[in-house]
């Protein structure tokens, strides 16, 4: 079997015949040691890692880059709405929910972080899995510097852009609203 | 709407006719009538047909025509948190389905086949890599041929949703039905030769790993006949599989 | 099916305690052997027949074990070709109710999938035509019996599936069908009665039915039937011998080459013991065993070969629980037998 074929669910696949024995990548699973796949696709070797990759929409993971929008605020915590996983872009409507929980905004002072002044209703915020949190939500955390709020509408209903790490600028009526931005790329 | 008691009026239910001369066709001790006894009905499999679905399947063998959708994984609502992914299987049959209207409301057929369906895929899916989602597979039965054959390609069709939707599995489940006439093991059996039969199995299995997921037997079996149907449907399990096999990878190169 | 919480570290105990050699189970049994099992029949009054079955009743204390309640009612009903359910030769019906103090975890809903998924069970296997009973008709295209077998789980401490078949055989066998009497109207031209199934025929002369024109029907003109007997007295179920018997192999994760597998898990184990396979037999007396039902159960894989192996274990193991309860209700018949004639020696 050459390697550009695709393999089926439960397929054995083998082993590259030089080389060491590669690590196992998403859609390939070890069973009496033996290689078998359990996605539909052709298996591909990236370095060391071997795997049968499928775009698809997926639960967020431990340290899943994920884009949410902001729900509901208490002065504890901010409720996401995660529709983007890893840059897959989950089903209308099959949104699962996290939260930031204040502990989480920012790495540094966390005891003076105000829900209040980081996010409001509505933004675009970027975070970062921790934990699979509990029965109702996954834990996100933005406490680095690419992490936080990165769309965000003023009051006049504008859309802002950053002018520092926790503030933001309307273009039309120039006021500041705080907010945990996001370091723009 | 008010009866008008100035008429006669029509009976208030109406029933097909039942002819006499269509159930006694033929008798238990007669030879099959269109096929042998190992032979299955043929088999049309289309992965991909509901595109609003994450993965889909409509399979039909004769007269059993069943639509499959897999929606997920998503957000388990209203459970507890659990380290394993959740596989939530419905299936409902069209009022047109049988010869009989069925109203279209839950009833116990419908769970009892779900429950069936739910066996003989939970073990091919990997769930430990889904904590805390669900996937919700729904299976349409647009026209039913017997009971047997509705649980054995509706397993058949749920598991091709589901590698079609992309879900890891360890193995795709391929089932077949078989039932106990007179003194012959009929693979297969229609709505008709299932009620004339003594005992029906179901085995549920994964060829490419040589497992059983399920066995879901009924009726008055001796335990070598129950054991031949089992070999009996393994192998053609394994036949259907490569059917599978076909139907995904010509889906899975367009 | 048990949700209750067990932890992880629980979970693995017993299963490395099941898998080690000798194995160890937490009550000290070896891995084919059941708790002890009480049985008593006829304790429904108002039931046709009826059955109390207890596993695992402590006995120190007469407290815990997994109960189960059994009562078959028969009822009258209307043979109907159209719409009704009736058939000719009656029907059996079974329902499983599991009361929410034995499920006190369970929300509504799964405690409703959770009685459904047992009723579909006990109904498939003991409804089936093979097992039909022959004595549930009282009036061809009339009347027949309609058989309603309810079970009600009063409390799991596990193996509920052996204990509702256990619960299930014993209220049928109980069962009696009261004898009935066909009555017939009888036109004085009309050609004359016919034997219907049950007894003898009681002809009544009526006289407004001689005067009718319109009755050009030559179908049975059995209409109605009498009870001769008291409510309570009765022919028993024709074939009650053929009910069978459950018995659940559990198979723990993780078994490979010689198969593990045990009997009568507690509630902890069946939570530590995902994959479980349930078989139906019967044994009629001059032939080899009936299959009435197999089933997996759970999440796991078997090999074929495997399956083999246990359907050949748990037939071994189904006798021995089929000539124990076979004792036990000849001796449950013996003992009400006995007690009925002393009521009615004293009178």
């Amino acid at each position: 079997m050459s390697s550009s074929s695709y393999c089926l669910p439960g397929q054995p696949i083998p082993l590259p015949r030089n080389g060491p024995v590669p690590q196992l990548g998403g859609g390939i699973y070890v069973r009496d040691s033996e290689l078998r796949a359990s996605l539909v696709g052709i298996p591909q070797q990236e370095g060391p890692v071997l795997s049968i990759s499928r775009v698809r929409p997926r639960p967020p993971a431990i340290n899943s880059v994920v884009l949410g929008s902001v729900t509901r605020l208490s002065p504890l915590q901010a409720t996401l709405s995660i529709s983007v996983v890893d840059g897959v872009p989950l089903p209308a409507g099959e949104e699962f929910t996290g939260v930031i929980r204040s502990q989480d905004v920012r790495a540094t002072e966390k005891d003076r972080v105000k829900i209040g002044d980081s996010f409001r209703g509505g933004d675009v915020v970027r975070g970062v899995v921790i934990s699979l949190g509990d029965a109702r939500s996954y834990f996100v955390t933005t406490a680095r510097n690419d992490l936080g709020v990165v769309f965000a509408v003023s009051e006049a209903g504008k859309t802002m852009v950053p002018v520092s790490w926790q503030s933001m600028r309307c273009p039309e009526t120039g006021r500041l609203e705080k907010r945990k931005c996001a370091k723009p790329e | 709407m008010a009866l008008d008691r100035r008429r006669i009026n029509g009976p208030e239910e109406s029933f097909p006719p039942i002819f006499d001369s269509d159930a006694l066709q033929w008798k238990v001790g007669d030879a099959r009538k269109d096929r042998s006894p190992a032979d299955i009905r043929p088999i049309f499999l289309q992965p991909g047909l509901i595109s609003q679905a994450n993965g889909s399947a409509y399979i039909e063998t004769a007269k059993t025509k069943i639509a499959c959708a897999v929606y997920g994984p998503r957000q388990s609502k209203n459970t507890a948190y659990s380290e394993m992914g959740r596989l939530n299987v419905e299936v409902k049959f069209t009022p047109f389905s049988c010869i009989r209207r069925r109203a279209p409301m839950r009833d116990a057929e419908d769970r009892s086949i779900a429950v069936a369906i739910h066996q003989a895929l939970v073990s091919s899916v990997r769930l430990e890599l889904l904590p805390k989602s669900t996937i919700d597979i729904f299976v349409t039965i647009i026209e039913s041929d017997g009971l047997d054959g509705c649980v054995a390609s509706g397993s058949v069709a749920a598991s091709t949703a589901l590698a079609d939707a992309g879900i890891e599995l360890l193995g795709l489940v391929t089932s077949c039905a078989a039932s106990v006439v007179g003194k012959e093991i009929w693979l297969d059996p229609t709505e008709e030769e299932g009620r004339l039969s003594k005992g029906t199995l179901v085995l549920s299995c994964m060829p490419a790993l040589k497992k059983v997921t399920s066995v879901w037997q009924t009726g008055e079996m001796k335990v070598a006949e129950a054991l031949g149907c089992m070999d009996a449907c393994q192998e053609k399990c394994t036949e259907i599989h490569s059917v599978v096999a076909q139907a995904l990878l010509e889906s899975a190169k367009i | 099916m048990t949700s209750i919480s067990t932890s992880k570290a629980e979970i693995s105990y017993i299963q490395s305690g099941l898998l080690s050699t000798p194995p160890l189970r937490a009550d000290g049994r070896g891995l084919h052997d059941f708790r002890t099992i009480s049985l008593e029949t006829g304790v429904a009054p108002l039931a046709n027949g009826s059955a109390h079955l207890n596993i695992g009743k402590n006995p120190h204390d007469g407290g815990g074990g997994t109960e189960v309640l059994a009562a078959a009612k028969l009822e009258v009903e209307n043979v109907d070709l159209g719409g009704g359910e009736g058939v000719d030769g009656g029907r059996i019906v079974c329902t499983v109710s599991c009361s929410p103090s034995a499920y006190p975890h369970l929300s509504a809903p799964a405690l409703d999938d959770l009685q459904h998924d047992m009723s579909t069970l006990l109904h498939q296997t003991l409804a089936h035509p093979s097992l039909h009973p022959p004595n549930l008709g009282i009036l061809t295209g009339k009347k027949s019996w309609l058989l309603n077998l309810d079970c009600v789980v009063l409390a799991d401490a596990g193996n509920t599936y052996d204990a509702l078949f256990m619960a299930a055989r014993a209220a049928l066998w109980d069962c009696k069908v009261p004898r009935t009497r066909a009555v017939e109207y009888k036109a004085a031209a009309a050609p004359g009665a016919q034997a219907v199934e049950s007894g003898e025929m009681d002809v009544d002369h009526d006289a407004e039915a001689q005067q009718s024109g319109f009755d050009t029907r030559s179908i049975a003109r059995a209409v109605d039937f009498e009870l001769p007997d008291y409510w309570d007295e009765g022919k028993v179920l024709g074939g009650r011998e053929r009910w069978p018997v459950c018995v659940t192999l559990n198979v723990p994760p993780g078994s490979k080459g010689p198969l593990v597998h045990y009997l009568d898990a507690i509630p902890q184990e069946e939570a530590a013991t995902p994959l479980r396979l349930l078989l139906v037999f019967s044994f009629p007396p001059a032939s080899s065993p009936n299959l009435q039902a197999m089933r997996v159960l759970g999440s796991g894989e078997l090999e074929s070969d495997q399956i083999r192996d246990f359907v050949a274990n748990g037939e071994k193991h189904a006798h021995k629980i089929w000539d124990a309860l076979n004792g036990k209700l000849k001796e449950e018949d013996h003992r009400r037998g006995q007690k009925a004639r002393d009521r009615f020696a004293r009178r």
